[in-house]
């Protein structure tokens, strides 16, 4: 049997390319990614080295919040008499300051994978400093910096180098002394780090003199950080006391969690590559199965069992498999590198973890194509073993009439196991905490994964549809080409599972392209008509910088900068921060404490000249806070209401003023707080617009910013372009994976449809002999082609205009909307037929060249 | 071997019955067939086109199913074996050779002869499968594959893998329709002389009169029934028969 698989592979290997070239993409889209997301992990958890390495005990303000392990608290704490205290060796304070550098170049540096850039004081203290020099000095003076390795190789600087540091409220230019390491690595944790005196720092962060954010605290030799711990509570109190070690714990599993739940979305994305793959060899094997059937047919005659046959189909599977799956790996590295690119423009850079190429990311894609395969190898390798002796007698094979009823029941089952993903749905839909980006990403993916599984649900039922539509076309045949159109109809309706098997290729193609057209027409024209509706004002300034969070943050500055240019009328800062919200507690149902609800706050002084919003909202006051519609409901934070959220001081209590909507998600998604209010929740919260109203000249404002180097000056249309691209950047590399995966559909039709051509040679053979002319011959195949066409889109524009609807009604997101606009279609229509037309007719062509006794001899 | 050895049934079909579609459309193809072949006995099938043989030697050979009726192979009614087992006793026990597309085009002509018994998962007697490429005159063709083969050869190599597994009954389809006479004649004069040499039984369809006198029997085949048969044939006999069937 081997020896046959073997023989049968390296005879027909040439048209099997396509289906190879298909497996290796899917296996090759699979292995990236999971060396993306390893190296992804790598570059996020990888990167454990903790500033807290040599510190045993930290005392932190009341309030910090035990899950927050990153945010150095803002709170405030008193050294007192820490000092005198039995058992302790040395003390620092310690504070951070969010702060962007400006590299080499003029661009904002980009801190790791969902990391941040912090500016903190550099401990001078060896037997609590983790800061290892390995160029250049300390800071001495206010305006020396020490920078982390990653810092410095990221953003081309050295010892020596000038630098300006964006902070939350002024632009400094520094001058880098040196650069550090952290047990042997370029970045800490929390992030990219920059060290200045303790002094500078002190007042960048707006401390009262004799307070810190935070204290390190060594331990005598001989005390243990417990003792010490416990020793200090009672002193230290109400600041909270805890040993550092524990806090080095929780920042490596929280890592690890964000490792996790990036190789968990990337893991998801690439299961739709398996899927393709495993869709297409499925078709190609089952097209092979059909193709050789009078040879399979012969084996069982002569006395090849069920299995033996079975086992032959599934072997030469296996061949393949295995020489796609190992090719893939390469590809693997490709793709990987691709996801590396796309995912740093983003401001995701995971360029710090290391290329993997340890067992798992080897082995584990290569088992995967191997077993996908296999999988898609079973049922083809069934029917091959059903195929009567007596076929290999038979002159012509005749496609045997499939039997209706078990097809329907397949069918049934396929979309009876496409609830699995539709089922969860009406959970997630009808779960009344979750709002917005939560509530519509997850009702997304499960709607279309479930209508991948629909789709291969249609493939099985496509057959049926092959009658009636290979009647039309072929009617529509005749009138126009006469004897041919006859020809071409009656082949069409004679073997339907040979114009569905190629259709079904076609329909998921065009499907993952309406879809993924569709939604991006319906999303970006609503952000747009959204954007360019709410925004009031006349100018932005917005910042051109990315980090992974988003949009590098504006300095504090640029608002009294830009008002002091002549013609403005009002200049008003967007700033951001994110709070945890304390009470009210949110409802669960089944007991378990909820997760923690957090809240996307702006603060503005007043959006009514810049910003549009629908709603009632009153001029907020200190210490009131302006809800968007839908969190008032999944919350319960109606008008009148006093809620507490957790900010970077510890707990606020505010009053809910009113509700308002912001239909462009862009400027106020969540919460709206004035300046005073953000003040409280977070002194260092980002800017990250300011909008202008009045009518001063672009040139005065760019010239107002001019030394801030992240800073551009938009007109509103240009600000929400860039708003909407940059909300749509996260979706590119989802365009991405659907754009590999039509790749693999197309390898798939190719194949396909050139197995069903050469599959005939011997009757255009025969049809030459009768004295058709070629050209006749190729009017055929073109007319099979367009049903194949027709087939295909139909199926595929009908799945993914369901899809979309489904989307609709599910999200009831107004930006998501069935509106197929005609270019998509035409587009769609014309793909489908050109990529028909390029891997049917040209084989077409030189089938039908073969001189008739060579075809009459094809098997 | 003795005489009664020698004449007892190893294969034999009791009223068969083969019949195509349902309802008005039915088309018989046997109408209750019965004849039993000896062992060592070289029986040829005839009969003109449409009259049934092809089906009558596919169901004797397990290829096809049946309406109704038996057919007893070696004492084991095949007619109610599963695909499994009626596939193991096809390889076990009987051989084919057809008219045409009988070899597969990817392997060599000694892995197309070694094919079936290494499907049963035995291996050939190394003796006789040199005796037998030796009959046939193929051993300096063994590593050619069967597009670099005449038609002759194809068919001879063929014949090799039927009685390489030494089988109880080989069956064959018209094994010269493709070939010209001295092809032809070569592959019969093999079949005749591995009858007489090993008391190899052989069944064979055939519409060749000439094909038929190499037989020791004729059964004729007409709408679906035995109408006569023929011991001992001549070509002229054959044609006697054929002309009256005609008539």
């Amino acid at each position: 049997m081997w020896l046959i698989a073997r023989r049968s592979f390296a005879q027909d290997w040439a048209r099997l390319t396509a289906t190879m070239l298909a497996v290796l993409f899917s296996v090759g889209l699979m292995s990236g990614s999971l060396q993306f997301a390893l190296r992804a992990e790598a570059a996020v958890s990888g990167s454990d080295a903790s500033e807290y390495a040599r510190v045993d005990v930290l005392v932190q303000p009341r309030g910090t919040d035990p899950d927050d392990v990153f945010s150095v608290p803002q709170g405030e704490v008193r050294p007192g008499a820490i000092a005198s205290v039995p058992g302790v060796a040395a003390v620092a304070g310690d504070a951070a300051v969010p702060v962007t550098v400006v590299g080499a170049r003029g661009k904002p540096v980009t801190p790791p994978a969902g990391a941040a850039t912090a500016l903190r004081p550099w401990i001078p203290d060896a037997r609590l400093s983790a800061y290892h020099l390995v160029s250049g000095r300390a800071p001495a003076a206010d305006d020396e910096v020490a920078v982390v390795r990653h810092v410095a190789s990221a953003g081309g600087l050295h010892a020596g180098s000038a630098t300006t540091l964006l902070l939350p409220n002024s632009t400094q230019r520094v001058r880098v002394v040196g650069v550090v390491t952290v047990r042997g690595r370029g970045a800490v944790a929390s992030g990219d780090l920059i060290l200045g005196t303790p002094a500078a720092v002190h007042r960048a962060a707006g401390l009262r003199a004799g307070t810190w954010q935070g204290l390190w605290v060594k331990a005598a030799p001989g005390v243990t950080a417990a003792t010490l711990r416990d020793r200090l509570v009672p002193v230290m109190r109400p600041a909270v006391v805890r040993k550092a070690s524990d806090v080095r714990h929780r920042q490596s599993a929280e890592l690890q969690g964000a490792g996790a739940s990036i190789g968990g979305v990337i893991g998801m994305l690439a299961s739709v590559a398996v899927f393709t793959g495993l869709f297409v060899v499925a078709n190609a094997f089952g097209t092979l199965v059909r193709q050789r059937t009078r040879r399979l047919a012969l084996l069982s005659a002569i006395g090849a069992r069920p299995r033996q046959i079975r086992r032959l189909v599934r072997l030469e599977a296996l061949v393949l498999g295995v020489v796609a799956s190992a090719g893939g790996l390469l590809a693997g590295y490709g793709v990987s590198d691709v996801l590396t690119r796309l995912f740093a423009q983003d401001g995701f850079d995971i360029s710090a973890g290391e290329v993997q190429v340890g067992w798992v990311a080897l082995v584990f894609p290569f088992a995967a194509g191997v077993v996908t395969t296999q999988l898609a190898a079973w049922r083809p390798a069934r029917r091959a073993a059903r195929i009567a002796p007596i076929e290999a007698l038979r002159s012509s094979t005749a496609e045997a009439r499939g039997r209706i009823w078990p097809r329907l029941v397949g069918a049934l089952a396929i979309f009876g196991a496409s609830w699995m993903f539709f089922g969860p749905v009406f959970a997630v839909a009808n779960d009344p905490t979750s709002v917005g980006i939560d509530r519509t990403i997850p009702i997304a993916v499960l709607i279309l994964m479930g209508a991948m599984v629909c789709v291969s649900g249609l493939a099985v039922l496509a057959p049926f549809f092959v009658g009636p539509l290979g009647g039309l076309v072929g009617r529509l045949g005749m009138l126009i080409s006469g004897e041919s159109g006859r020809l071409a109809r009656a082949t069409i309706t004679r073997s339907p599972r040979r114009v569905s098997s190629a259709a079904a290729s076609l329909m998921l193609g065009v499907a993952l392209v309406a879809a993924t057209g569709l939604l991006i027409t319906s999303i970006h024209q609503r952000a747009n008509e959204a954007g360019r509706e709410t925004l009031a004002a006349d100018h932005v300034i917005a910042s051109s910088g990315r980090t992974s969070n988003g949009a590098a943050p504006l300095p504090g500055d640029t608002t009294s900068r830009v008002a002091r240019v002549p013609g403005v009328t009002s200049a008003v800062a967007l700033t951001r921060t994110e709070v945890q919200l304390v009470s009210p507690k949110t409802k669960v149902s089944d007991g378990d404490p909820g997760d923690p609800v957090f809240l996307d706050v702006t603060g503005v002084s007043d959006v009514r000249p810049v910003l549009r919003f629908g709603g009632h909202l009153p001029a907020l006051r200190p210490g009131e806070i302006g809800v968007a519609s839908p969190l008032v409901k999944a919350y319960g934070l109606r008008p009148g209401r006093r809620i507490v959220v957790h900010g970077a001081r510890g707990n606020v209590t505010l009053t809910v003023a009113g509700r308002y909507r912001d239909p462009s998600h862009l400027f106020a998604d969540q919460a709206l707080v004035a300046p005073a209010t953000m003040a409280m929740l977070d002194p260092g919260a980002s800017t990250s617009a300011v909008l202008v109203r009045g009518t001063a000249f672009a040139r005065d404002l760019t010239a107002a910013v001019a030394d801030v180097p992240v800073a551009r000056v938009y007109d509103p249309a240009g600000y929400v372009r860039i708003a909407v691209a940059s909300m749509e950047k996260g979706l590119r590399v989802i365009y991405g994976f659907i754009g590999m995966s039509l790749v693999i559909s197309l390898f798939g039709m190719a194949t396909t449809m050139s197995l069903s051509v050469f599959e005939r040679i011997r009757e255009f053979g025969m049809l030459g002999a009768v004295g058709t002319t070629v050209r006749q011959i190729r009017s055929i195949v073109r007319w099979e082609a367009a049903t194949v066409v027709l087939l295909g889109v139909l199926l595929g524009v009908a799945t993914s205009v369901g899809t979309v609807a489904l989307l609709h009604v599910a999200t009831g997101s107004s930006y998501i909307r069935v509106h197929l606009p005609w270019w998509l279609l035409a587009v769609v229509v014309g793909g489908a037929a050109a990529v028909t037309w390029a891997t049917s007719a040209l084989p077409a062509r030189r089938a039908a060249g073969v001189p008739v006794l060579e075809a009459a001899k094809a098997e | 071997m003795t005489q009664t050895t020698a004449l007892a049934p190893v294969a034999q079909a009791d009223s068969l019955v083969k019949t195509y579609g349902s309802g008005e459309n039915t088309v018989a193809a046997l109408r209750g067939v019965s004849a039993s072949f000896a062992r060592g006995q070289f029986t040829a099938i005839m009969g003109p086109s449409g009259s049934g043989k092809s089906t009558f030697l596919h169901c004797l050979a397990g290829l096809d199913t049946v309406t109704s009726g038996s057919v007893v192979i070696d004492g084991v009614d095949i007619t109610r074996l599963s695909r499994t087992r009626l596939t193991r006793l096809r390889g076990e026990k009987l051989g084919f050779v057809f008219q045409a597309f009988n070899l597969l085009p990817m392997l060599t002509a000694e892995e197309n002869i070694r094919l079936t018994a290494r499907m049963a998962g035995r291996r050939a007697d190394r003796e006789w499968f040199r005796a037998l490429v030796d009959a046939l005159g193929l051993r300096d063709r063994l590593g050619h594959r069967p597009a670099e083969l005449s038609g002759g050869q194809q068919q001879r190599v063929a014949v090799a893998r039927a009685l390489l597994t030494r089988p109880e009954v080989v069956f064959a389809d018209e094994p010269t329709g493709n070939l010209d006479s001295s092809a032809g004649a070569e592959v019969l004069r093999f079949l005749r002389g591995a009858v007489d040499t090993y008391g190899q039984t052989v069944v064979m369809v055939t519409h060749d009169p000439l094909a038929a006198s190499y037989a020791d029997r004729v059964l004729f085949l007409a709408d679906g029934r035995i109408v006569y048969e023929l011991a001992g044939p001549t070509i002229d006999g054959v044609h006697d028969v054929m002309r009256r069937m005609e008539a």
